[in-house]
């Protein structure tokens, strides 16, 4: 079973007091798709994933873009540099 | 390469470069300082908690879009990471250009990216 690794920064790591959450999957996903998992999976994540983006090897990705296991994946949530 | 970009451990120092690239007609500089009051509550100042790799190469990536399109000189682009006091500054944004209209244009549209696209999130102590 394919599982991801999903990084986590600011409001979305303190949500579930964890730098990095892991997910299981059925197989592949888009972006979108994965987005769904984290949310079943983490329901505390739910409303930092409305706003937020996924980002793949530090590049925002397009929802239906499909994600390899093996990439780094992080949840950017609304930012505040500055 | 025209634009540089930095993450700086805590506050940034004071600008002491005076010099002037060739052919720049405009040399704008902002700087973000921190707040006593965020949300209407008293602060000792921000942390700021960077995704480094991700937005060493965001600010790069609108850096070098926005220095093309406005045809910017140099751009000059400095972030605080970790703990900054109040009154401290946490952004520097410096850029060159021929004349002041492209270069304050440039300047209002980075800072707008910046709290758009670069993952930095501030945290108030």
């Amino acid at each position: 079973m394919p599982q991801y690794t999903i990084l986590l920064f600011g409001p979305a790591a303190a949500a579930v007091n964890l730098n990095r959450v892991v997910i299981d999957s059925a197989g592949l996903c888009s972006a979108d798709q994965l987005k769904d998992l984290i949310s079943q999976q983490f329901p505390p994540l739910d409303v930092y994933l409305q706003a937020g983006r996924l980002a793949v090897n530090q590049s925002f990705i397009a929802s239906d873009t499909t994600i390899c296991t093996d990439d780094e994946i992080a949840l950017i949530t609304m930012v505040s540099g500055g | 390469m025209n634009v540089h970009t930095r993450l700086t451990q805590g506050p940034l120092t004071d600008l002491t470069d005076s010099s002037y690239t060739q052919g720049s007609g405009a040399r704008i500089v902002f700087d973000g300082v921190v707040r006593p009051i965020e949300d209407g509550t008293k602060i000792q100042g921000l942390d700021y908690e960077v995704y480094r790799p991700m937005a060493e190469q965001q600010l790069e990536v609108i850096g070098l879009e926005l220095l093309e399109r406005h045809g910017l000189i140099t751009m000059d682009i400095e972030h605080s990471v970790g703990f900054v006091p109040n009154y401290q500054c946490s952004f520097r944004l410096v850029i060159e250009s021929r004349h002041r209209k492209e270069g304050l244009l440039a300047m209002d549209e980075f800072i707008n990216r910046l709290k758009q696209d670069v993952p930095i999130w501030k945290s108030a102590k």
